[in-house]
């Protein structure tokens, strides 16, 4: 039989260690601005809900009566879209609009609906709500995008912060802040770093990490993605919620094999397209060849800031004509040529630069 | 069952509250089960494994030291030695060997296959036959009188905190300590959590952390410059180092909860000025052991100096067979060999000893550059330790050395450097002995919040993110 004075040293090691850690850890994620709190680790579209949650409360707390209007999408939003600059327009047009980008990098309609839900359920209350598609993903199946981490993303949610969840979810919270991948993400995000350091400096890196754009080309034709598209639609038709598709551009030329395929976008846009025909959704179509020029781009799918700006004054004039209550959809010509001609469109892309 | 788990979490509890309210006696038996069931926890069926090693054993070290005469005591420490390779051979080398022949043959043109046995290497099997056969050897050698109590050998070869990845106890150190009533001092409870919790710093804020890098360097080799190799290789060798250290540490900090000491095994390694002083601070219970009865058994360096580096050089390769079933790890411990054997012929020539404490050497400008150097020297052969086949490996040196690239992934290099800080800090407390004398002279409170804090980092570094112990495979 050991002494008691042991066993109540051990004792008082173990719960003194354990208090300390605990109150670090819920210091630490109720001081860290907009960590996201989830049941999973699945950084970064929690991140970017977490920060409009956040961002509709302290308009609400400011006694701001424009509507949230919420962009969705995937990098191709996140960097294409400057919500600041988008606020601006909208100011100047006199539209009671203020615009949240969500767009989160690295994840496609799958991610977007698991996130969309988390801050409908969390309370959040936008006006409208409009998606960026990037074609791709409707047809990928890669390793970069789509990264939730989890086979069953319905289990995963964002977490009210109250003490009970910080101290349950607190490690699995912090856990990406330990992790360069997901800290360089967190302080591109928090910094807007993704728009407006596109190149970053020794003392930018030091901050923040380095933004690498990540590449992908082997892509499978998948239905679900078009699935979950759908089922955001459907969750704002079923709160009465606003909403409009876009079409995010492709680099008029192509940098490198590695993006090569690009087949299947045009069937891709066509079942988005015939979709929202169908329910009289707008959608507007910005890949279009002489709508951009190469150095708009950052690599083949991400607009540089100026690129950004000229994508988002065309939004602007987009979300205007809506909010007239006009709905325009960018119609493509039927494809009756299997497809061929936009082969020859990829080719003319990859010729031209090779 | 792996330290860094929730099910080692609430086992160690359950263990440690029916060891305190337990007589000796029963303290005993309850540890052997516990151990017995921590083993168990990863595949019940390699307990009767266990069990015939222990049981061969128990029984031929009371053969060896009945018997009367010379020879009889070393037919039945043979009969010990040959048992335990041969469990080792079939279940870790068996495949190996046969892969090798077949290998030989087809480039002597004679297209073969041969069978092999497929079988799941056990968790922790060079570690317990290593132990269990030294203490056959030992009292063959006369230095030890066999414990007459089964389930005190039992605990000897099974005792949960060393059985997976050691360390490599002799039974002099280990089996007084649990066959005497045992007192656990304040001051075991004191630094067995301040252990448990530096393992754990060790293991998941530093090794866990830094092995995505590591991988990525061995897997996307095309991807990276030279920079980012050469930065990676160190790495590795620091992740190696956390990952063994690290386990180390808990499995010693655990014990002292229970009253037993388990002896160091890492002592500052990567602080040691030249390759001799690594290998006596890498690994230690290995080294030693392997010093004990393999390199005096082949002479030694008593047979002249030709034999001396061979024996080092047989010692080092058969050190790195230890390791595993790949000819990556004889190459590697062969490789270490030959920096030994350069080192001493270096100190035949020069008259220089390495006999001093390197503690108590005094600081030069030099001695930074002599850690360094040794420290790229490890980090160098590692890198063929760690690398799945000799042409992943030639194309990772080959890459390194084409000095084309640079540092590429600067962003997510930065921020590995902290880690890395944090595994300097608390080599430099351990080297210096700060690190003892401070958990020794504050009070808990003032433990509670370092302490803490780091636990609080462990657990973030840990959630859904846990990683078995390299040394687990070996």
């Amino acid at each position: 039989m050991v002494k008691k004075e042991i066993i109540t040293s051990l004792l008082k090691h173990i719960i003194l260690i354990g208090i300390v850690a605990y109150a670090f850890i819920v210091m630490a994620v109720y001081s860290i601005p907009h960590l996201p709190l989830a049941n999973r680790r699945t950084f970064h579209s929690m991140l970017r809900s977490q920060m409009t949650l956040d961002r509709e409360k302290e308009m609400l707390e400011r006694g701001d009566n424009k509507g949230h209007l919420l962009l969705l999408g995937s990098s191709v939003v996140e960097r294409g879209i400057d919500d600041n600059y988008l606020d601006s327009l909208f100011e100047k047009q006199h539209l009671l609009y203020y615009s949240t980008n969500s767009g989160a990098g690295g994840f496609f309609a799958r991610a977007n609906l698991l996130m969309f839900s988390s801050m409908l359920e969390q309370g959040l209350h936008p006006a409208r709500v409009v998606y960026g598609i990037f074609l791709q993903e409707l047809n990928g199946r890669s390793m970069v995008h789509g990264n939730v981490n989890d086979a069953d993303t319905s289990a995963i949610k964002l977490k009210a912060k109250s003490l009970w969840n910080v101290i349950r979810y607190g490690p699995t919270a912090l856990s990406p802040l330990l992790s360069g991948n997901t800290l360089h993400i967190y302080l591109f995000a928090l910094n807007n770093a993704f728009r407006d350091v596109h190149d970053p400096n020794f003392f930018q890196k030091l901050s923040f990490g380095e933004n690498m754009f990540e590449r992908d080309s082997s892509y499978t034709l998948n239905s679900t993605f078009l699935e979950n598209l759908k089922d955001i639609y459907r969750l704002c038709k079923a709160k009465n919620i606003p909403f409009a598709f876009f079409n995010t551009p492709v680099r008029p030329k192509v940098e490198s094999i590695a993006d090569l395929p690009y087949l299947h976008r045009l069937e891709a846009y066509k079942a988005v397209e015939q979709f929202a025909i169908e329910n009289n959704i707008p959608i507007w179509n910005f890949d279009k060849p002489t709508t951009f020029e190469n150095t708009d781009f950052l690599d083949t799918y991400h607009l540089t800031p100026n690129g950004a700006h000229k994508m988002t004054s065309l939004l602007a004039e987009k979300i205007c004509t809506w909010q007239k209550g006009f709905i325009e959809q960018d119609i493509t010509s039927p494809s009756s040529d299997g497809g061929s001609s936009e082969i020859k469109d990829s080719l003319i892309r990859t010729v031209f630069h090779f | 069952m792996i330290f860094n788990s929730l099910a080692f979490a609430i086992f160690l509890p359950v263990v440690l509250a029916l060891y305190y309210i337990l007589p000796f006696k029963g303290q005993n038996r309850m540890l052997l089960a516990a151990s017995l069931f921590f083993y168990a926890w990863w595949d019940w069926r390699f307990l009767g494994l266990l069990a015939l090693t222990i049981l061969i054993d128990f029984y031929a070290s009371h053969a060896v030291y009945r018997a009367t005469t010379d020879k009889r005591k070393k037919q039945w420490m043979l009969l010990s030695v040959i048992s335990n390779i041969a469990v080792l051979v079939i279940f870790k080398y068996s495949n190996f060997f046969v892969r090798s022949f077949a290998i030989v043959l087809t480039k002597l043109g004679f297209a073969v296959h041969l069978p092999t046995l497929e079988l799941v290497l056990p968790i922790g099997i060079s570690f317990y036959t290593f132990m269990s056969m030294a203490y056959v050897i030992d009292v063959y050698r006369g230095e030890l009188t066999p414990t007459p109590h089964f389930f005190d050998f039992a605990l000897f070869v099974c005792y949960f905190p060393h059985l997976v990845a050691g360390p490599i106890l002799r039974a002099p150190q280990l089996l007084p300590q649990l066959t005497h009533d045992r007192k656990i001092k304040l001051a075991q409870i004191r630094d067995g959590i301040s252990l448990i919790v530096i393992g754990l710093v060790r293991k998941v804020l530093i090794a866990d952390i830094i092995s995505p890098m590591v991988g990525e360097a061995f897997t996307q080799m095309d991807s990276l410059g030279s920079g980012d190799l050469i930065l990676r290789m160190y790495l590795f060798a620091i992740q190696l180092y956390g990952d063994f250290a690290g386990y180390s540490d808990i499995a010693r900090g655990v014990s002292k909860l229970f009253g037993i000491e388990l002896n160091l095994n890492f002592a500052t390694p990567y602080l040691s000025q030249n390759i001799t002083e690594f290998w006596r601070r890498w690994h230690i219970s290995l080294s030693s052991w392997l010093r004990d009865y393999v390199y005096i058994p082949l002479g030694g360096n008593r047979k002249g100096k030709f034999r001396t580096y061979l024996n080092n050089f047989l010692t080092m390769l058969i050190g790195g067979l230890w390791h595993g079933a790949n000819w990556t790890y004889v190459v590697w411990g062969g490789l270490n060999g030959i920096y030994l054997g350069v080192h001493k012929a270096y100190l035949d020539t020069t008259g220089k000893s390495t006999g001093k404490n390197p503690e108590q050497t005094k600081w030069t400008f030099f001695t930074p550059l002599k850690i360094l150097f040794t420290f790229t020297l490890a980090a160098f052969a590692f890198i063929i330790f760690r690398s799945p086949n000799f042409s992943n490996a030639w194309k990772y040196i080959s890459k390194m050395f084409s000095f084309h690239g640079g540092i590429t992934r600067f962003g997510s290099t930065i921020y590995i450097l902290p880690f890395v800080f944090l595994a300097l800090c608390i080599d430099i407390a351990q080297y210096t002995k700060w690190g003892e004398g401070f958990v020794a002279r504050t009070s808990v409170w003032k433990r509670a919040v370092i302490f803490g804090i780091l636990f609080a980092l462990v657990l973030v570094a840990g959630a859904d993110n846990s990683q078995p112990f390299i040394y687990f495979q070996f």
